[in-house]
Order: C-alpha cells, then sequence, then structure tokens
C-alpha cells in the first residue's frame, strides 16, 4: 500500500488512527503500541502477505541475538561480538539472497560464459531499509548502547508503518525512548503531521509526478536507441533530478507525518540538498539517514579518516561503492556510487590545496561557482543512477556532452523533450527546489532530537521561511487541507489515448 | 485539563479535516452531475452537459459504463476496424436475442478484449460474441494494456463491487482530470460537432471521416490513404534496439502472449455457453504487402496456423469455434485506389486498416450465413479456416498473392516507393 493511495489515504490510515487513539485514551499504552504493530504488519502483507513469514522471523532472530549479545556482552565480550557479527551476517545474507543473488548469479555465468539461470527472485519491499536498522541494533548492543530490551517496542521499531517501505532510516535511540515514554503533547504533534503530510503528498503527486512527465520519455527514448541531441539529454536528465528529489523527499515528508500523527517524531532526512556548496554538503543535506547510517557503520568502522590520507581515500570509495550497491543490484548503481566516492575524494584533496593557497573563506563568486558545478556533478551522477543500463546512461552523458544525435520533427511528430511547456515545468521545479523554503524552513520541524538538521548561515530562504513558518491557525489548516485536496484529486489520471487521428 | 496548544492543535486539526472533505466533496459534486466521461448519463441538459466531447478520446471508460446501461447479450469486441466497420444494426446482430453492443475500441488489445468480454459478461449472461482479430492479434508477442484501460471500473468475480465503487467511481469522481475535463465540456457545448458515436457503440465512419477539417476531407481520401501507409511502416517497422534490451531483461511468458488471451476468450465463452465467431478482418492488401515489404510477410500465415491449432485444442468433442479470415486476397481487399489526386472515394476502405461498414455488413452475411448486406457476397471473401484445411487455405491464398501481384505491379512499385521512404525516416 503507497501512502499516495486512496486505500491508504481513505481507508487505512484514518482507521490505524482511530484504533490507536482511542486505545491510548482509554489508557492502555501497551495495547494500543501492539496494536500498532499488528496495523504495521496488516500494511506489510497488503503488498504480499507471503513476505511476512520473512520480517517477522527476521525482527524475532535480530531481537533474540541482540538481548544475547548484551547479556554476555561484559561476561564474554568474544562471544558477544560472535554473535554481533553473526547477526550482522545473517541479516546481510537474507538481504544478499533477495537483493543481489540474481545480478551476481547472471554476472557470474556472462563472465564463465555458463548458462546458469535462477529464477527472478521479488524483492521484499523496504528489506533495505529494515536490514539496515536491525544491524545497527545489533551492533549497538555490541557497544553497550542499547540499555532495555522490550520485544513488543523493538517490533514497532521496526514495523513501524510510516518508515517501513522507504526510510527514513530509523536509529533505535531515536524511537525507542519516544515509544517508552509517550509525548503528553498529541494534539500540536497531529497538527503539525497534517501538515507535513500535506506537503509531502504535494511533493510526490504535484511536482514529482510533473517532472517524471517529462524525465521518463527522454530516458525510455535513450534505452529504445532512440537519437537524443544535448537539449533533450539536458531535459531529461533536469527533469529525474527534479522528481527524485521531490518524490524521494515527498516520501520522507509523508513518513513523517504520518508518525507524528501517533505521536512519534522521526529523523529528517532531506534539508535542500540542491543548494550544497560542495558535495560532502550535498550528503549531509540527501538522504541524511542514510548518510548517516553509512558513516557510523561503514565509513567508521573501516577507519574513517584515522589512518592517513590513502586509507581515508579507500575508505571513502568503499563506503560510497557498497552505498550505491544498497539502492538497487546493477552496475549502473555501483556506477553512480563509484562516481560519488571519486567526487568526495576530488572535493577531500581541492580542499587541502586550497588550504595551503588561501586561508580567506570562500567568496560569493566561489560559492556560487562551487554549487553550480556540485548541482552539475548531481545531475551527472542521475544520469547513471536512473538509465536502464550503462550503455543507455552513456549515450545520455554523450548527447549531453554535445556529441548525440540531432532530433529532427519527423511527421510532424515533435519530441516531447523540446516541449517548451517541458522546459517550463523543468525550470520551475529546478527553482522550487533550489529557492523555495524547505519543509522544515516552513514548519519548524527537526526530529527526534529538535536540533536544527543542517547547521549554516542563513540563507535568504530561510529568511522568506521566517515570514512563512507554519502555525497551528485555522488559515493555515485550510491552505494547508487545500494542498492536500489538490494533491488528492490529482492521485490518478483518466488517461487518454489517442490513436493516430482517432 | 488541555492546554491552549493542545486545544488550538485540536482546533487545527479539526478544520484540515473539515476542508480536505468540503474540497473533496465539491469536486466528486461537480464531476458527478456534469458527468464529463458519460459515466452516469443521468442528466443531460442542452447547453451545460449534453455533448461531452471528453468521451471521444476515453472510449474505453466511456463503454465500460455504457454497457451497463445498453445490457447487451450480443457484443462486438476488437480493435478500430470493428469499432468502425461492425454494425449492430446490421440484422445478423439485430435479430439476435436481446440488444447488441459494439465494445470494440482502438488499439484494442487482446487483454482488453478478455477484459471487457468478462466485464459485459458479468453486467448481463452474454450470448453471442463476435471477436475481430486484426493479423498483430496473432502473435506470441506479450499482450498488454493500453493507455485508458483501467481496470477498476470493470466488473469481474474476482472484485467485490464495493472497490469498484472506491477505487473506480469515487476515484474519478474527485480526480483533477475528470474537473477539467468537466471545465472543458462546458465550452464546447455550441461547436456543433456531428455525433459519430452511434448508440450501439458503432464509429460512424461517414460522419466521422466526413468532418470538417478532418484530413480525409482536408488532403482527400487518395492522400489520407498513403499517410495512413506511411504510418503504418512506423508502427510495423522493426525496432531492433529497444527490442533486444527487453527481451535479454525478461523472457515473455506464453501465458501472457496476445494468442494466449485468444485462448482466455475461447475458454471463457465455451465455459458461460456464449455463441463466440471469430473474424479476421478485412484489412486492404496495402497492409499485407507493407508488412511483407518490411520483411515480416510470413507473420500473418504463422499466427492462422496458431490459431487454429489453439482452437482445435479448446474444441475437445462440442462443435468449433467458427473462424472466419477476410485479410486475404479477395475482390475486397485488393479494390483498386483512386489515381493521385483523386478526391474520389473508395467503394470498401477509409484506409488501408479500416473497412466501411459495407465491407463489415458482408463480413457479418458471412459469419453469421445472412443475407443483409447491400452488395453482393463475393465467394473469394471470407475464407473458413479449420486445422484440417489451413494448410490448403494457405496454399491456395499463395497462389491469389502471387497472381496479385502480377497484375498489380505498378501499384506495389509505387507503394515500395513509399515504404522505403517512410522507413528511412527517423520513427518517432
Amino acid at each position: 500500500m503507497l501512502f499516495n493511495s486512496y486505500a491508504f489515504l481513505l481507508g487505512f490510515l484514518p482507521a490505524a488512527l482511530l484504533v490507536f487513539h482511542a486505545l491510548r485514551r482509554l489508557g492502555l499504552e501497551r495495547v494500543a503500541l501492539a496494536a500498532l504493530v499488528l496495523v504495521s504488519l496488516a500494511f506489510y502483507a497488503w503488498w504480499n502477505p507471503v513476505y511476512l513469514l520473512l520480517l517477522v522471523p527476521l525482527t524475532l532472530a535480530t531481537f533474540v541475538v541482540a538481548r544475547a549479545i548484551a547479556h554476555c556482552r561484559v561476561a564474554r565480550p568474544r562471544i558477544a561480538r560472535a554473535l554481533m557479527i553473526a547477526g550482522v551476517v545473517g541479516n546481510l545474507l537474507v538481504l544478499g539472497w533477495f537483493k543481489y543473488a540474481n545480478f551476481l548469479v547472471d554476472n557470474a555465468a556472462a563472465l564463465v560464459g555458463a548458462e546458469w539461470t535462477l529464477a527472478k527472485i521479488v524483492l521484499p519491499l523496504g528489506i533495505s531499509f529494515f536490514v539496515f536498522q536491525k544491524i545497527a541494533f545489533l551492533v549497538d548492543a555490541e557497544r553497550g548502547k542499547v540499555d532495555r530490551f522490550d520485544l513488543l517496542e523493538f517490533a514497532l521499531f521496526v514495523s513501524f508503518f510510516p518508515q517501513l517501505i522507504a526510510g527514513p532510516i530509523v536509529h533505535h535511540g531515536e524511537v525507542l525512548p519516544q515509544l517508552r515514554a509517550p509525548r503528553r503533547d498529541g494534539e500540536p504533534l497531529a497538527a503539525l503531521g497534517l501538515t507535513i503530510f500535506a506537503i509531502g503528498l504535494a511533493k510526490k503527486v504535484l511536482l514529482a509526478d510533473s517532472a517524471a512527465a517529462v524525465a521518463t520519455p527522454a530516458f525510455d527514448a535513450a534505452a529504445a536507441g532512440a537519437p537524443l541531441d544535448a537539449v533533450g539529454a539536458w531535459l531529461g536528465a533536469l527533469a529525474y533530478t527534479a522528481q527524485l528529489y521531490f518524490d524521494f523527499s515527498g516520501y520522507s515528508d509523508m513518513a513523517i507525518g504520518a508518525a507524528l500523527l501517533f505521536g512519534i517524531r522521526l529523523p529528517v532526512n532531506f534539508a535542500s540538498p540542491y543548494r550544497a556548496k560542495d558535495i560532502a554538503e550535498f550528503w549531509h543535506r540527501w538522504h541524511i539517514t542514510l548518510s548517516r547510517f553509512l558513516r557510523d557503520y561503514l565509513y567508521i568502522p573501516l577507519g574513517g579518516n584515522r589512518h592517513g590520507a590513502a586509507r581515508r581515500t579507500v575508505n571513502l570509495l568503499v563506503t560510497m561503492l557498497l552505498g550505491g550497491l544498497w539502492h538497487g543490484a546493477a552496475w549502473t548503481f555501483v556506477a553512480w556510487g563509484a562516481l560519488h566516492g571519486a567526487y568526495l575524494v576530488v572535493h577531500r584533496g581541492w580542499q587541502r590545496v586550497r588550504a595551503r593557497v588561501s586561508a580567506t573563506p570562500a567568496g560569493p563568486v566561489e560559492v556560487f561557482a562551487g554549487a553550480a558545478l556540485t548541482l552539475v556533478a548531481v545531475v551527472v551522477g542521475w544520469v547513471l543512477f536512473r538509465a536502464a543500463d550503462l550503455p543507455t546512461a552513456w549515450a545520455i552523458l554523450r548527447a549531453m556532452a554535445g556529441a548525440g544525435t540531432a532530433v529532427l520533427a519527423s511527421d510532424g511528430v515533435a519530441s516531447p523533450t523540446h516541449d517548451a511547456w517541458a522546459v517550463a515545468i523543468v525550470a520551475a521545479l529546478l527553482a522550487i527546489a533550489l529557492l523555495a523554503p524547505n519543509t522544515q524552513q516552513i514548519t519548524g520541524y527537526r526530529g527526534p532530537s529538535e536540533a536544527p538538521v543542517h547547521a549554516g548561515p542563513p540563507s535568504a530562504a530561510t529568511a522568506a521561511a521566517t515570514a512563512w513558518r507554519w502555525r497551528p491557525t485555522p488559515g493555515w489548516a485550510g491552505a494547508s487541507a487545500v494542498v492536500a485536496a489538490i494533491a488528492m484529486t490529482n492521485l490518478s489520471r483518466v488517461s487518454e489515448f489517442l490513436y493516430f487521428q482517432f | 485539563m488541555r492546554s491552549a496548544a493542545a486545544a488550538d492543535a485540536a482546533r487545527y486539526a479539526l478544520a484540515f479535516v473539515a476542508a480536505l472533505a468540503a474540497s473533496l466533496a465539491l469536486v466528486a459534486a461537480t464531476n458527478t452531475v456534469l458527468d464529463p466521461f458519460a459515466m452516469h448519463a443521468w442528466l443531460a441538459i442542452d447547453g451545460l452537459n449534453a455533448v461531452k466531447p471528453a468521451i471521444h478520446t476515453r472510449v474505453r471508460l466511456f463503454k465500460a459504463y455504457e454497457i451497463e446501461r445498453v445490457r447487451p447479450q450480443a457484443i462486438v469486441l476488437g480493435s478500430s476496424r470493428s469499432h468502425v466497420g461492425f454494425s449492430c444494426r446490421h440484422a445478423a446482430l439485430r435479430d439476435r436475442a436481446g440488444p447488441c453492443y459494439n465494445l470494440a475500441f482502438d488499439g484494442a488489445t487482446t487483454r482488453e478484449m478478455h477484459a471487457y468480454l468478462v466485464h459485459a459478461h458479468a453486467v448481463r449472461p452474454l450470448k453471442t460474441v463476435l471477436l475481430g482479430l486484426d493479423s498483430y492479434h496473432l502473435s506470441e508477442a506479450p499482450s498488454a494494456t493500453r493507455p485508458g484501460f483501467d481496470p477498476t471500473v470493470l466488473r469481474s468475480p474476482a472484485r467485490p463491487a464495493w472497490r469498484r465503487a472506491i477505487e473506480g467511481d469515487l476515484r474519478i469522481a474527485v480526480s483533477a482530470d475528470a474537473l477539467r475535463a468537466s471545465v472543458d465540456m462546458l465550452g464546447h457545448q455550441r461547436d456543433g460537432e456531428p455525433e459519430w458515436f452511434a448508440a450501439d457503440g458503432q464509429r460512424l465512419g461517414e460522419v466521422f471521416f466526413h468532418r470538417e477539417g478532418e484530413a480525409f476531407v482536408r488532403a482527400g481520401p487518395r492522400a489520407y490513404f498513403d499517410d495512413i501507409d506511411r504510418l503504418e511502416v512506423g508502427f510495423q517497422q522493426p525496432r531492433p534496439a529497444a527490442g533486444a534490451r527487453v527481451a535479454a531483461a525478461a523472457p515473455p511468458d506464453p501465458a501472457e502472449s496476445s494468442l494466449a488471451y485468444v485462448g482466455r476468450i475461447v475458454a471463457f465463452c465455451r465455459a458461460e455457453g456464449i455463441d463466440l465467431r471469430i473474424a479476421i478482418t478485412p484489412s486492404h492488401v496495402h497492409q499485407i504487402e507493407i508488412a511483407a515489404m518490411l520483411g515480416a510477410g510470413g507473420a500473418a500465415e504463422r499466427g492462422k496456423r496458431a490459431l487454429v491449432v489453439l482452437l482445435a485444442r479448446a474444441q475437445g468433442d462440442r462443435a468449433a469455434v467458427p473462424v472466419w479470415d477476410f485479410s486475404g486476397i479477395s475482390s475486397i481487399t485488393t479494390e483498386a485506389l483512386p489515381p493521385v489526386g483523386s478526391r474520389a472515394e473508395m467503394a470498401f476502405y477509409w484506409d488501408s486498416s479500416h473497412f466501411k461498414s459495407s465491407v463489415g455488413d458482408l463480413v457479418l452475411d458471412r459469419v453469421f450465413a445472412t443475407r443483409a448486406a447491400a452488395h453482393p457476397l463475393p465467394d473469394d471473401f471470407g475464407l473458413r479456416l479449420d486445422a484440417d484445411t489451413i494448410e490448403q487455405v494457405l496454399a491456395s491464398e499463395r497462389v491469389r498473392h502471387a497472381a496479385f501481384r502480377e497484375r498489380a505491379a505498378a501499384d506495389l512499385a509505387t507503394l515500395r516507393t513509399l515504404v522505403d521512404a517512410a522507413a528511412s525516416r527517423p520513427q518517432p
């Protein structure tokens, strides 16, 4: 079930809220949590009930192993470490089987020229997210950072439906304390949640889907081997840049909004990433909870920046390469991860060179140039991320570099990517992504810690956002509801079919 | 005691929910009353919503609901050829038990035809089905659905009525597309466009093609015929790059092929005791020649063979489902084109794909053994196919085809020039 579906908006969510809050009003806190677990499992089962046979046992097994780790952590640390490694490997094996088995077998077969085939394995929804949460829990149990083991709380932490399918990748330290001590300011959180959910829904339905209408034909045409010129290629790539941001950040907003309706604060996942002045800042603003996980549970355990420049470079590349592969089992994602690893290495090198040359802070021109270069680099990366395969990505990148094929109108059929309307849509969407206040700036939401997400000098957009700051007034309620209504009326299209002149 | 902040927030939530519900209700009420897609057709006011232009590009949606009003017991399934060519006013269909409705629509795939067959039968049990198949339907290629196909508005035993009411009726009622169509409809009430949708679901070619400004009128029948031939080259031209990639990524599932859905239609009619008759539609010979010139000449023969094998398997100990082939060489399908520059109309065709209703009448005469058409039924038009005679029929067809190619060498040379020129252009 998707957040942007009538079944969720008109049926599932209201029913879940009704049950949960009714139980809490009766003072049945534990029963309310148990009900929320069941509701979350039902949410997951809506897609395919069979995969509950994966989610539930994996949750139970992780909990048992984590408790065993905590039990022997002090007295028998080696056993605790072995258990932790076994638990992490077990989770990774599950992820590897469902997500990478086909990829590995296909590539191994191609490499040795064999005809090995493996039946298509369907990827369970959200597996990449909940496996990471469990790994973090196991590692922290071994580090002594988990102070209480409660199966009900853990089950809800893993299965809580707002974050189950597509994150944010929630850390147990953020959510479990909230489950133990439910907030007493439920109504203000719910008001905030409605607004953030409406913003997310509008981002997804109105903005991301508009961008997709431009991006998808361009990438599909390239995949089909159709000619593509520089304008068409750039338009497609920029449209996808907007689509991915509004789609993913919109979905994260909906997750945060839905969680707030249950009185739970989820971490912020996006903070206007395309405004980043350099690639390192981009990763502090894009999919923040993934960056945080990769840093804490991969980059730092690998050695981080503690063992010299060469080791740091290797650690960065490995982290980004695996981060790329986490997004999907395809060489395009590996290439995308490697590219961003290279970006970060170059950025670190530039920082060192610049520090030697000048001690003065960057001026406006340098800042602007850095931001523009970062955006272009990110757009280039998104081509790899979105393309059907590496040859398609290469064809689009060549076209972006001016080495494509001119698209000629034939028989009055214009290329969809050369439509002036498409240019206007993409320009408007990028302007919103770059200049408009983001969800946190509008609503003041800061996540579980309630601390600012990305520190930095106030921008023009921030100042504007202060004037536009959300307040729980009837005017804001009406405006948010109208935004939600417009998005809901656009949830599905009543498609036309035009068959040449018919 | 609740704090002031909590009270403010509670009022906020209440205002939000009330405004959201009111907004959606307003949209739903507007769309339900104006009804731009003729889903309900309970109110038609001249100058307000009597003219509904949006249905012309949403035929699948319109017909899904129209069939609930007509409640037919005889239907025609097929693509635009059947949509334009077959009339329920022909005696063969008119005189059968219960109302008749032409449920064909443009670009219909066999998967869609199967879904609409199940839907129509759920509305009222059917007695007769005429299945109009085009040559491209008889293939092992995956049967997709087109934009505009919406399974949520169709009835089926597997989906309860309440789901259709919410996921179909309500969803469309609160959609922005329906609202836009409603607003757009208000501005088209005085257009005076002639009605080319017959009450029995047929697209009236005599009205549709003769509309003012229509390419058929503007360019003239011959030039229009050539234009459609050029487009057909684009449709039939193989696209190796995309095809190869898709094939490598996911081998097609035989159970989901176009022919497999023909099999499902046959099985459904068998199981439900419906009188099913199949006609392979009579496109103009240019369609066959274009396919041959593009290297796909044997596909039609393979498709016909596969169809009779499929029907023979489904037959069991019951009477065979009759299938008639009208696509071969005949005095109808080889009708000569008017000279270049002429504005004379052809007797049988609008273009190389779409035959006129007069030809559709001949097809119905053959399939239902009636004599209701205005013209006499030529002996060479419509050959019965079955597993025993298929090879003889195809062999005689090849002989007739060779003879046709000899006598129509000049026309085919012109067509070759047109195909070569169209094939060399980049395709959209």
